[in-house]
């Protein structure tokens, strides 16, 4: 048998290669999305692809971030894990700790074309974790028949909401963060989430205010009747799909799935301003790492497909497919004038700090402590019990630091 | 549809350009062909599972010890554990605790196939995911998208339905049996309703979990329909008339009918047809379920299960008729097989040349037991009439 199959291998597959792709998505899109859809997708890269190797053939297979750990370790035990796991750029680094993934290295005229801020999310020393393909930045989604124009302002989207529009946060890190930007708290937030273990330095009075005015503005939206504050992202965009929210932040990797509910209605803006300026809008890298099972020439044509993505023709066609992200090639220029969410993604992105949440090289499991600290402070803050003062002290005494 | 699979399965393939799964495949395959040719060399015979787990193990040491991937021997080490404890189960658990009819049902319907599907599933989930391929679309019937998934999912609970109903079915019959007093019959045609009920059910939940729609039911419906007139008429009709038998009652397991002059018990009332068993020589028949309703049917159990049976005989005229009359009767009292109510009744048939003709009627309590107890009321009455030096007439022509 294992004969046949060595032959098999030998005479008709060096036509006819595949390559595994593990497409890694929240437990939110996994049950929305399939295999199909996803192959959708990747079909402009393919057909790219295929004029250099017409027989080459991608099996895409979609896992949750919670499952990918177990599901890379027993799948490469077997010798059948994948050649590319596209997945976010924090999952990559904790990937590569924990040996799942190889290191990879990038040729210099590409190091120096793709974005410096996004390729500093997966540099290792001696390479990188993977390679940034898209950024995902995070936006405002809103109904067009319930709400003709986006709010532009904080005091806008209170001001809609008090005429009778229905807003959704989520008490997720990632759901929440941008407003501390428009409020001025981000960069205070962040030097208490990058404080070093064992840092007894006590937190800067005006970061104890900043922290404390984005909190009240918190407190201040929840006592608005058409305020509604989630416990996750989920929530909120299954709220706007069915109707019962007018305006929310969402990431522009679930902008497929919502205009496959509201189609038209669906309008896409950047997040509000505030009197502290931009919002601290949160980007999602995502990149593709490199499984270890891949045979030498699986190797080379995974890599090959990859360095196909970032090229800057490739990576304008991706902005514009069904895949709406923004490109990571500097040398890509969004065609902005022929897609006004695309316009909405690349202002977004252009609000993205290097102080930005995701941008502070936090792990995954550091992301998880963080998401139940700021759930367990804000949940009362939100439904009217305590007050500021005390939420404020209780962040900064419960935000871990590293 | 089968394209997509095809093209689906044909991607697999791409594992083996890989040397990891390849030397893991050549390792495996020399286990599994060792242990194959080890089954006559053996002084204990061996089950195939029994020899090839050890040799698996041993060819997965290697690998592990240059720290090579070993996980596709191991799962097929897995696999072969699995199924000697299914053996185990079957062996030590099951088969001396259940009736070898029940036993041999229960393995080859049930335990088997699930064991053989739980490893192609594992199989399946090794090379690709199972909640991916349960998405794949084979495309849309009556309007409902149907998936991979939904398809499998709704053939293996309607065959675990109808192979595993048997147990609960037959519990809840008991129960009802004892709790309203039902006789056997009624109690092995209650347990055949509760099943076809719960088939039924299944068969709803199948076409709902599928998605269709009304209108794709009636669609269904109308096809069927036309399909009735034409090919599947005799299937139908003999499906609809076993329920009817059962619904009415007129023929339950345990009956005994007569069919072409000799008393067959029935046995399984099944949706085609229905079995009966024949003492006389041990035969089982299967009868179309709608004969019961275009031919006549003779019953011995329909009221009550008593048999009334007779035998003939001639006389020489020479004997007194009064006589001969109580000399039957009285034999037939005295048989233990035959019931004193109603009471055995010898009667005079006919005047014949030479000859008078008798016949002596006498009830049974269990109507396949008739021939047997005629035969030996024949056989005392020619002991008593040797005794009584009473001779037989042959009837002349």
């Amino acid at each position: 048998m294992a004969l046949g199959l060595t032959l098999l291998a030998g005479c008709g597959l060096q036509r006819h290669s595949s390559l595994f792709l593990y497409e890694v998505v929240s437990s939110e899109a996994l049950s929305v999305v399939n295999r199909a859809e996803l192959a959708k997708l990747w079909a402009p890269l393919l057909n790219s692809y295929s004029q250099i190797d017409p027989g080459m053939k991608l099996e895409i297979m979609m896992f949750s971030e919670e499952r990918i750990t177990e599901e890379l370790r027993r799948r490469q035990a077997r010798g059948l894990g994948p050649d590319l796991i596209v997945i976010s750029g924090v999952m990559a680094n904790d990937l590569y700790a924990k040996g799942l993934v190889r290191r990879v290295t990038l040729p210099p005229y590409l190091e120096q074309a793709l974005e410096p801020e996004v390729l500093g999310r997966v540099r290792v020393p001696g390479g990188y974790s993977a390679l940034p393909v898209a950024r995902a930045p995070e936006v405002s989604c809103f109904n067009r028949a319930r709400m003709p124009r986006p709010p532009e302002t904080l005091a806008e989207l209170l001001s809609q909401a008090a005429a009778g529009r229905h807003v959704g946060l989520s008490l997720s890190p990632l759901g929440i963060w941008w407003s501390s930007g428009s409020l001025g708290a981000d960069e205070a937030l962040a030097r208490l989430l990058t404080r070093r273990p064992g840092d007894t330095t006590p937190v800067a009075e005006a970061d104890r205010r900043a922290i404390e005015g984005w909190l009240r503005w918190l407190h201040h939206a929840a006592m608005q009747n058409r305020v509604n504050f989630f416990n996750d992202a989920q929530d909120v965009n299954e709220g706007f799909l069915a109707g019962h929210l007018d305006w929310i932040p969402c990431s522009s990797l679930s902008l497929k799935r919502l205009r496959d509910g509201l189609g038209d209605r669906l309008g896409v803006a950047p997040l509000p301003t505030g009197p502290g300026g931009p919002p601290s809008t949160a980007s999602q890298v995502r990149v593709v790492a490199f499984g270890l099972n891949s045979s030498p020439l699986q190797r080379r044509k995974a890599m090959d497909l990859v360095l196909l993505s970032l090229n800057p023709l490739v990576q304008r066609a991706l902005s514009l497919s069904d895949a709406e992200v923004v490109p990571v090639n500097r040398y890509a220029p969004p065609p902005v004038a022929s897609s006004a969410t695309l316009k909405a993604l690349v202002r977004s992105q252009s609000y993205v700090k290097s102080d930005a949440l995701q941008s502070l090289a936090l792990s995954s499991s550091d992301m998880r402590r963080i998401s139940l600290v700021i759930e367990r402070v804000l949940t009362p803050l939100v439904v009217g019990l305590g007050s500021t003062r005390q939420a404020t002290e209780q962040l900064i005494e419960e935000l871990p630091p590293r | 549809m089968i394209d997509m699979l095809f093209d689906q399965a044909l991607g697999w393939l791409g594992y083996l350009q890989r040397p990891v799964v390849l030397e893991q495949l050549l390792l495996a395959s020399l286990a599994l062909v060792v242990a194959g040719s080890l089954r006559r060399r053996l002084p204990v015979p061996l089950p195939f599972a029994v020899r090839a787990l050890p040799l698996l193990l041993l060819m997965a040491l290697p690998l592990q010890l240059l720290g090579r991937p070993n996980g596709l021997v191991l799962l097929l080490a897995q696999v072969s554990l699995a199924r000697i404890g299914l053996g185990l189960l079957e062996r030590f658990v099951l088969e001396p605790r259940l009736p070898v009819d029940v036993f041999q049902h229960l393995r080859s319907r049930l335990l088997r196939p699930v064991f053989l599907l739980l490893v192609v599933l594992g199989l399946l989930n090794a090379v690709d995911t199972l909640s991916d391929l349960a998405t794949v679309p084979l495309g849309v019937w009556f309007g409902s998208p149907v998936t991979l998934g939904t398809l499998s999912q709704v053939v293996v609970v309607l065959y675990l339905l109808v192979v595993g109903s048997v147990v609960p079915a037959a519990g809840l019959s008991w129960l009802s049996g004892r709790s309203l007093g039902l006789n056997k019959g009624s109690r092995r045609a209650l347990e055949l309703v509760l099943r076809y009920t719960m088939v039924s059910i299944g068969i709803l939940w199948a076409l709902y979990h599928l998605g269709f729609n009304r209108n794709g039911l009636l669609a269904v419906a109308g096809g069927l329909s036309v399909g009735l007139g034409f090919g599947v008429k005799e299937i139908f009709s003999n499906f609809i008339s076993g329920l009817w038998l059962l619904f009415e009652g007129s023929v339950r397991p345990g009956e005994v009918l007569i069919i072409d002059g000799q008393p067959c018990e029935v046995r399984q009332l099944g949706l085609r047809a229905t079995t009966l068993w024949r003492g006389s020589d041990n035969a089982e028949l299967m009868i179309p379920n709608q004969s019961f309703f275009t031919s006549t049917t003779t019953s011995f159990t329909r009221s009550d299960r008593t048999r009334r049976c007779s035998l003939m005989l001639q006389v020489a005229d020479r004997h007194g008729p009064r006589q001969i009359m109580e000399m039957l009767e009285a034999v037939a009292r005295e048989h233990a097989g035959v019931l004193a109510e109603p009471p055995p009744k010898a009667s005079l048939q006919d005047y014949g040349p030479g000859t008078f003709s008798y016949q002596l009627s006498f009830s049974v309590a269990d109507p396949l037991k008739g021939g047997g107890v005629t035969s030996a009321l024949r056989l005392e009455i020619c002991e008593t009439f040797a005794e009584q030096g009473i001779t037989f007439q042959q009837p002349v022509a």
